[in-house]
């Protein structure tokens, strides 16, 4: 059995990986521009982030790689409620790893799926319910007067129980991305091509 | 084993790499005595990198596979010293001096090792002291590692092995990445080691710069040592003989121009570059400056010059990744855009593992193309010609480094575009490839207009009939090969003419910031970042403006006028237009703007040595200080990265607008994604190998080389802070 023990090899390789969907998320940054698209990052997200995910699963499958990758994730997300989801999600990813069996397909995506989601609470409906409750006097009062419809609309379909369908969209983008990571792995890092 | 005094390192090694079916060292035996310079020369893929991983210990505790023997350095055996124990008598410098680096700023690098070692501050600052002055490179001290020159950087990683007083050197071929001025350089600071009584090993295809320094070299084959020749004996060797084994030469005096004859392929089409003027920065200085010249199809052109004198951009000009500033290119006297010249040209990059899309070297080669009986033929031929057929089923990544340029090369052949600009396409190849790659640029020709980025002489004195010398900004001289000029005299010019750097380039100490502590910036992103739970836009805006006088302390006043207008916009916005997005906008991201400009403050422009100082004073764990540095050093490098891919992908896509380009978004996606995670893996591999060599997994005390002194402003700035904070939380709840 291989040592399962981190190396600083290992630990360099998690933390440039993980670099990598630190762009990937600066990248996507311009959905910021309406509260409405601010719903759809962490759909995209899922969708995305999958591939560096896996690659650190199938090049580094040792305890604490998630958890270093899940840290590093949040703290470069610069959002206190975001790091704090995204640390737990790296000790669920780790407790699930240790059940399933550093490396096990089934186990990282499920791990996978945990991370997206715990982040899209921490980093999306988080900041947006206490952003909604500090402004829903002046907004209920405005929506008199004719306020931005989206707005209000988005606000209550994340304050209330549709928060749910939100965070089951971003499980089902991270399955959806989990997919398609296990595709890209298998045509670039495991499979050999015959010309 | 007997221990002769004199014998710096002796081995008797067998190895064979995981997952391998052949043995890459077999049973290499070898001594070398103290003061002595051995070179490791011989075809690619020969042994002679894993020598000197043996040696240095990457191998096996490292580099994973059947290790077999021993080696002693100074009469005791490695196996029983970690990496970085090894490290301290045998310093090792690596081929790539842009991924080895592990700071940002050159002084800090030369003490990243000392640091490791348990050094006193004391000590440290004499011996980097010591070692920029001894030769003569106190320019290259305090710079920032991403203004050097690649021939500056290999510089700065031999001082940081010098400034640890290794006795022994291990050089893994140091002037892959150098020009001519570099390796010249390089050469001198080597001598200057060797007469101090350094022992030199140094693995190497160039070897016309060592012609002086050398005592012996060691000639590998299959992972054998066939052959072991003293510098006279070795000298005396003909052309045919060095060719036989792969060499390159051994005196730039060898070369003579050997082009093929002249074409002129009907009809002929014509380049004109007419006052072409170039700059990175919308008001900066240009980098080129009325450059004109003409090129017609058939001819191969060298393009030279000086590190940073913008041979490169100059290239990407041509195949239309950047826009002129000023002036015009023609082709056949028509005019033309950045987009008409994309679809003529292909860009070869220099760093070839940006070029791979697909996931096999035949795919690769197809991509794009539609496959028919002969086109498949004529891949087959050339991929046998360039020793390729064997991996035309492996990725592309899988590849060493010289078939990786082989690979590239062959791209831009099988490329329909009339335009080819390759950027130093010979960077580290044996003989026997530069000969391959000699022969595709001469068949090429007939079919192109090719232009050639090198510092390479034997590859311009084989295939250039035309250079043209690029310094300040312009064409400064052209020498034809067909004509009156000799390679001698390009020799001689870039001898006396190229410098390490470019004087337009050339550092210009830069006035020295005021800078905070950074244990009082970890306070601001603390608040920062709790703040950011707090909905109160007196206690946000508070401690913004704390944060904004931080950065104005720092003399950082565009980023402090560009936040302050930002936020600014958004309370102005809001109050002209409350019931529109601005009511949800002001609640959303003003909590963002004290984070930002916190972490602006803590990441210092990615210089890490003072951030890893403050940590290591906060008693943070070493492996936490590692991550730190490591994001901070290599999150700038990625982007860059990110631009490259986007011009590897201009290149040899050609234009897609529109629907093409929305359809072909997730092929994207892909082709920046997979590079990207290969070349992060890469990094990774040879980041963490310089590391290992300079000691960073040692448990020893360390004692940072930076010296952190909290003066009277740091203690303003945190009671300013506290004050605006208190003062936030009082009139929020008023």
């Amino acid at each position: 059995m291989k040592n399962q023990t981190l190396k600083r090899k290992d630990i360099i390789t998690i933390t440039l990986l993980t670099l990598i969907n630190v762009i990937i998320f600066m990248a996507g940054s311009f959905f910021y521009i309406s509260p409405i698209t601010i719903l759809a990052m962490p759909v995209l997200f899922a969708l995305l982030e999958g591939v560096v995910f896996y690659v650190i699963s199938m090049k580094v499958p040792k305890r604490g790689a998630f958890l270093i990758y899940c840290t590093i994730r949040g703290i470069m997300g610069f959002y206190l409620p975001y790091i704090l989801f995204y640390v737990l999600a790296g000790l669920l990813a780790e407790g699930i790893m240790a059940k399933f069996r550093y490396g096990n397909s089934k186990g990282v995506c499920i791990s996978y799926i945990v991370t997206q989601v715990l982040g899209a609470i921490g980093g999306t409906v988080y900041p947006y319910v206490i952003a909604y409750k500090s402004f829903f006097a002046d907004a209920e009062a405005m929506a008199a007067q004719g306020a931005n419809q989206n707005v209000l609309a988005a606000a209550n379909m994340i304050q209330s129980w549709k928060c749910l369908v939100l965070l089951l969209a971003v499980a089902v983008a991270a399955w959806i991305g989990s997919l398609l990571a296990k595709a890209i792995l298998k045509k670039h890092f495991l499979e050999e091509t015959h010309a | 084993m007997e221990y002769d005094e004199k014998e710096r390192i002796r081995f008797d090694l067998t190895f064979t790499y995981d997952g391998a079916k052949q043995k890459a060292l077999q049973k290499m035996c070898g001594s070398i005595d103290s003061g002595r310079c051995i070179v490791l020369c011989g075809a690619s893929g020969c042994g002679k990198s894993t020598l000197l991983r043996c040696i240095n210990r990457l191998i096996p505790e490292f580099y994973e596979g059947t290790f077999e023997g021993c080696c002693y350095i100074d009469g005791q055996d490695t196996s029983a010293r970690s990496i970085g124990a090894v490290g301290e008598d045998a310093a090792s410098v690596f081929q790539d001096p842009r991924s080895q680096f592990y700071t940002t700023n050159s002084t800090s690098e030369v003490a990243f090792a000392l640091e490791n070692y348990g050094f006193s501050q004391a000590e440290m600052a004499r011996r980097v002291d010591a070692a920029f002055s001894e030769f003569g490179l106190e320019q290259l001290k305090g710079r920032n590692v991403f203004e050097l020159s690649s021939g500056e950087r290999q510089l700065v990683a031999i001082l940081s092995a010098q400034a640890l007083d290794a006795s022994i050197l291990l050089l893994d071929e140091p002037t892959a990445n150098l020009d001519a001025a570099a390796v010249w350089e390089l050469a001198r600071v080597l001598a200057a080691l060797k007469r101090r009584g350094t022992t030199l090993l140094i693995n190497e295809h160039r070897l016309y710069y060592l012609r002086e320094i050398a005592d012996e070299y060691w000639v590998m084959e299959h992972g054998e040592r066939t052959a072991r020749y003293p510098k006279e004996e070795m000298l005396r060797l003909s052309q045919e003989d060095l060719q036989k084994m792969a060499l390159r030469v051994l005196d730039l005096n060898q070369i003579d121009a050997d082009l093929p004859a002249k074409i002129n392929p009907e009809p002929p089409l014509r380049l004109k570059a007419e006052n072409i003027a170039f700059s990175y920065h919308k008001h900066g200085s240009l980098l080129l400056d009325h450059l004109s010249f003409e090129a017609r199809s058939g001819e191969v052109i060298g393009l030279i010059g000086s590190n940073g004198s913008g041979k490169t951009t100059l290239g990407k000009l041509i195949a239309g990744l950047y826009r002129p500033c000023g002036g015009t290119f023609y082709w056949n006297d028509q005019p033309q855009s950045s987009k008409m010249r994309r679809q003529k040209s292909i860009f070869i990059l220099q760093e070839a593992e940006f070029q791979f899309f697909t996931n096999s070297v035949w795919n690769e080669l197809l991509y794009g193309r539609t496959a028919t009986p002969q086109l498949n033929a004529e891949i087959e031929e050339k991929l046998k010609a360039f020793s390729l057929w064997e991996c035309r089923n492996r990725h592309p990544f899988s590849l060493s480094g010289g078939q990786m340029q082989k690979l590239v090369l062959l791209l831009a052949y099988f490329s329909p575009k009339p335009i080819a600009v390759l950027d130093e396409p010979t960077a580290g190849l044996d003989e026997e490839s530069l000969q391959c790659c000699v022969d595709l640029i001469n068949e090429m020709r007939h079919s192109k207009l090719i232009f050639l980025i090198t510092h390479d002489l034997e590859l311009i004195s084989k295939a250039c009939g035309r250079c043209l010398c690029i310094s300040e900004g312009q064409v400064v001289q052209t020498f034809d090969f067909y004509q009156t000029d000799t390679i001698q005299q390009l020799s001689r010019y870039m001898e006396t003419e190229f410098r390490l750097s470019e004087p337009k380039q050339s550092f210009r100490k830069k006035k020295c910031k005021r800078l905070c502590d950074p244990r009082v910036k970890f306070l601001y992103l603390l608040a920062a970042l709790l703040v950011s739970l707090a909905t109160d836009p007196i206690l946000i805006t508070s401690v913004t403006v704390s944060c904004l006088i931080l950065t104005l302390y720092e003399q950082r006043y565009t980023t402090a006028l560009s936040y302050s207008l930002l936020y600014a916009a958004i309370f102005l916005g809001y109050f002209l237009a409350p019931q529109s997005i601005f009511l949800f906008v002001v609640h959303y991201f003003p909590r963002f703007f004290p984070v930002c400009l916190a972490l602006t403050a803590v990441a210092e422009h990615g210089d890490t040595a003072r951030l890893s100082a403050a940590l290591r004073t906060c008693h943070c764990p070493e492996k936490a200080i590692m991550i730190t540095s490591v994001v901070f050093r290599f999150f700038p490098v990625l982007c860059k990265d990110l631009s490259m891919m986007k011009q590897s992908i201009q290149t040899r896509n050609g234009p897609g607008g529109g629907r093409q380009a929305v359809s072909r978004l997730p092929q994207y996606f892909e082709h920046i994604l997979v590079p990207m995670m290969f070349r992060v893996i890469r990094i990774a591999e040879s980041l963490s190998a310089s590391a290992e060599t300079r000691g960073i997994a040692l448990h020893r005390k360390r004692a940072s080389y930076v010296k952190l002194h909290f003066c009277g402003w740091d203690l303003v700035l945190t009671v300013l802070l506290v004050a605006s904070t208190v003062c936030g939380l009082v009139l929020s709840n008023l």
